[in-house]
């Protein structure tokens, strides 16, 4: 059974369509890599299939269980758990408070697990030194951080990826894509947006790349990249796959 | 987990010589001034509340007069009409303004940000208009108190004003305590994160609307029973006295951003701040209240989170931590290495 199925969904703001009529089948423990321009509807999907926004028509199915019109708040405790690509952090709690919050709504934790929870996180995505900041003070790269943290104190089965490689340095994107690459091992899966692309193509298992609310071409990152269509949208920017 | 319960038990510790030291007071002082101390607790109640609503949740309300109102009438009718002992009569009043919490809500709540703030002013001017035009409660005349109910509450003017003194501060008491809970819960953390970040706090599993329509009817409640030590203090109430949008909630508001919003020392300063200032610009007329909007203006400019916010950032001292502290239970095993170096 697929971990995630999409099924004819359509949604579209006023003249701009984010998606029309589109199907996609998330196998469990798959990196489903996500690419195509800006405006295309990549981090839109995100928001359809996390419950942030409902779509106009077609269903979303997670573990053969349809969450068509589930909100947010139900899908994060099916296991759903999402990164903003314009971090949202509860600007006036601390880093830590930001995790506790998610660990025992979402996460469903008592107290003292989730305290133990957050603790573990923090450690692994390397924000313990920031844990009793203000995390409306944090700079853009440790709010992405905070992103992913308060995403896996969740112990999400599905994880919902939205740039956050972006303005890494290399030592740091490195590390991601192998953390990254140890959180798919432990089960997750992981659908990732991302435009450093050689940082995506590391870890995905599949390549899909969308534009105007279809899916342009599926399959391999080379067989992906290789594509005229996608070729043709990155436009200019071809060297950006060296 | 050791440095938190020693926080917790010496904030219980000072929480309690206060308290003490607060409700002797009644034994020492002069009638007028019970009553001026019974005036400032019933401010100290309603900054609390609001700065529940407006600091924690992010709910800012203008119209928590309405419940004020409501709660002072309802706790008339209760002692005049059925003839309930004046606590029991302030429980009803509690529970009128919960009533009609509940009944606004759905109204309200589709409402945001500053539409919700002009909502709950309709609210209040709503709930003004029914009372100044039922007749039965003195139409816009108001309603008072027969002295001979009055004599019931205590047979003397200071035994009365003792009484309702004790009733004010076990009031304010039950709005700390239960704020100070509320914080240190689960639900503490999830109404400031809705206030932070609404579409984020519904990601990680909390239902918003459950939440500040909760938290909108308890200080409801709250707000009712400080309607009914409103009415008890004054024993004469009007519609525009009992709903004034001035003394119930502008005063309330000054009082919070001047004391620091969303810290639950903020309203205990503010109104020591404000009450200072009243008695030391009594002499001045309307002047004094323009002393009031100047200060409360700088100190939005100069010190955004009032006066115990500018504190605590050069002090780091709380007097009330309600925030969960990382370190002191994380750092839990480095706190068992001396143990196991005397060992060897
Ligand atoms: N809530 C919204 N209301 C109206 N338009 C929106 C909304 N959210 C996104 N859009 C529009 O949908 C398009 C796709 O946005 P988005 O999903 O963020 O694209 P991507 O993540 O692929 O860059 C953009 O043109 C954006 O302006
Ligand atoms: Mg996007």
């Amino acid at each position: 059974m697929a971990h995630l199925e999409l099924t004819g969904l359509c949604k579209a703001y006023g003249a701009i369509c984010i998606a029309d009529r589109m199907s996609l089948s998330v196998p469990e423990a798959q990196v489903l890599g996500i690419i195509g321009p800006n405006g295309a509807g990549k981090s839109s999907l995100f928001n359809m299939i996390s419950g942030d926004v409902q779509p106009d028509a077609g269903t979303i199915s997670i573990s053969g269980r349809d969450t068509t019109g589930l909100p947010s708040r139900r899908l994060a405790k099916l296991g759903v758990g999402r990164t903003y690509q314009i971090p949202r952090p509860f600007g006036g709690m601390t880093v830590f408070e930001n995790l506790l919050v998610a660990a025992r709504f979402a996460g469903g934790l008592g107290a003292s697990d989730a305290r133990k929870k957050c603790g573990e996180v923090l450690e692994a995505t390397e924000l313990s030194h920031l844990t009793d900041e203000t995390a409306g003070g944090l700079r853009l790269l440790d709010r992405k951080r905070l992103e992913l943290s308060r995403a896996l104190v969740t112990d999400p089965e599905l994880l919902l990826l939205d740039e956050i490689a972006g303005g890494l340095t290399d030592a740091e994107c490195i590390s991601l894509v192998a953390f990254i690459g140890e959180l798919n091992k432990a089960g997750i899966t992981i659908l990732w947006i991302e435009h450093v692309l050689h940082a995506l193509i590391e870890v995905a298992h599949r390549v899909i790349a969308v534009n105007a609310g279809q899916i342009l071409a599926d399959g391999s990152a080379e067989d992906v990249m290789a594509s005229k269509d996608v070729r043709e949208i990155y436009l200019g920017s071809a060297e950006a796959l060296a | 987990m050791s440095i938190d319960l020693k926080m917790t038990v010496s904030g219980c510790i000072r929480v309690l010589v206060a308290v003490t030291a607060i409700a002797s007071l009644p034994f020492v002082l002069a009638t007028a001034n019970i009553r001026l101390g019974t005036e400032i607790l019933i401010l100290l109640n309603l900054a609390m509340l609001w700065n529940l609503l407006a600091g924690y949740a992010g709910l800012v309300s203008v119209g928590q007069q309405a419940f004020v109102g409501l709660g002072a009438y309802a706790t008339w009718m209760a002692l005049v009409w059925f003839g309930f002992p004046f606590w029991i009569a302030v429980a009803a009043g509690a529970l009128a303004a919960g009533l009609a919490a509940s009944a606004f809500a759905p109204f309200l709540f589709r409402l945001q940000g500053a539409t919700f703030a002009i909502g709950t002013w309709v609210m209040a001017e709503i709930s003004l208009l029914v009372i100044a035009n039922t007749s039965a409660v003195g139409g816009g005349a108001g309603v008072s108190v027969p002295a001979r109910i009055a004599r019931e509450i205590a047979p003397d003017r200071a035994g009365r004003e003792s009484a309702i003194f004790w009733t004010a501060l076990m009031v304010a008491l039950v709005v700390l305590l239960s704020s100070y809970l509320l914080m240190r819960s689960r639900w503490g953390l999830a109404l400031t994160a809705m206030r932070d970040e609404p579409t984020a706090s519904e990601a990680v599993g909390i239902n918003t609307r459950q939440v500040a329509v909760s938290i909108f009817l308890a200080v409801a409640v709250l707000t009712g029973a400080v309607g009914g030590l409103i009415l008890l203090a004054k024993l004469r109430i009007t519609p525009d006295s009992a709903f004034s949008l001035f003394d119930w909630t502008a005063y309330t508001i000054f009082i919070v951003v001047i004391g620091g919003i969303g810290r639950l020392e903020g309203p205990i300063i503010g109104t020591a701040v404000f009450f200072t200032l009243r008695v030391l610009l009594a002499d001045f007329g309307p002047v004094y209240l323009i002393i009031l909007g100047v200060l409360g203006i700088a100190v939005m400019l100069f010190a955004p989170k009032g006066i115990w916010g500018a504190v605590q950032t050069r002090t780091a001292f709380s007097a009330l931590p309600v925030n969960w502290p990382f370190r002191s239970i994380a750092i839990q095993p480095n706190l068992k290495i001396p143990a196991e170096e005397t060992k060897q």
